[in-house]
């Protein structure tokens, strides 16, 4: 399934962008999609978890 | 009036907002932007806000004001983008019948956005930029 996610503050300038667009497996935990991200974005990979805001739209 | 807005936030327009015949008292609180925070000099600030959700979430803290005190009307409207040092950042204006519910009201507010409202702030300071918010009021990442 697809998802739409909207970053901010300090992950949108790290990602060097407001909003992506992602495909993931049905069941993914929100910490799956995290780990999919920091793998698209490697600046990201050292902000770890637990700590940020991000709009998850299913589309 | 719960608003998020990337223009300077005008007093008196939330003032006219909660002005009610029952109210005896109207309380207003002005976050200004300061030019220090923990030792270091500020010399700009950047806000972002989840706008959509940050109004959402202004106006349950008002619904939870009005639950809380007897209140008339509550106001409030939170500046985004960058914002000159001594310039407002947020604006609350509570009117109430009594000054004691629109005081505590205020009060309420402004502990609240802090905790529970998403909208970040970045300091750019002399030697670098931190980004400051997401809830839990700590500083997340020097960057």
């Amino acid at each position: 399934m697809k998802v739409k996610v909207k970053l901010f503050a300090i992950l949108r300038e790290r990602a060097g962008t407001a909003e992506v667009t992602k495909e993931i497996q049905e069941g993914s935990t929100v910490a799956d999609l995290w780990a999919a991200l920091q793998e698209d974005y490697p600046k990201l990979a050292v902000l770890g978890f637990g700590y940020f805001t991000l709009s998850i739209r299913i589309m | 009036m719960f608003r998020v807005t990337d223009k300077p936030i005008d007093l008196q327009v939330l003032v006219d907002c909660v002005t009610d015949p029952e109210a005896g008292a109207i309380a207003t609180f002005i976050g200004t932007t300061r030019n220090n925070n923990q030792g270091r000099k500020v010399i700009a600030l950047d806000y972002e806000a989840y706008p959509e959700m940050a109004e959402k979430e202004l106006t349950r803290l008002g619904e939870e004001a009005k639950n809380k005190w007897q209140i008339c009307r509550m106001a409030i409207v939170h500046r985004v983008g960058p914002v000159q040092i001594t310039e407002p950042s947020v604006i609350i204006a509570v009117s109430a019948a009594h000054r004691e519910a629109a005081f505590a009201a205020c009060r309420f507010a402004i502990e609240e956005i802090k905790k529970t409202v998403p909208i970040w702030k970045k300091e750019v300071y002399e030697g670098g930029e931190i980004w400051i918010g997401t809830q839990s009021g700590q500083p997340l990442s020097r960057s």
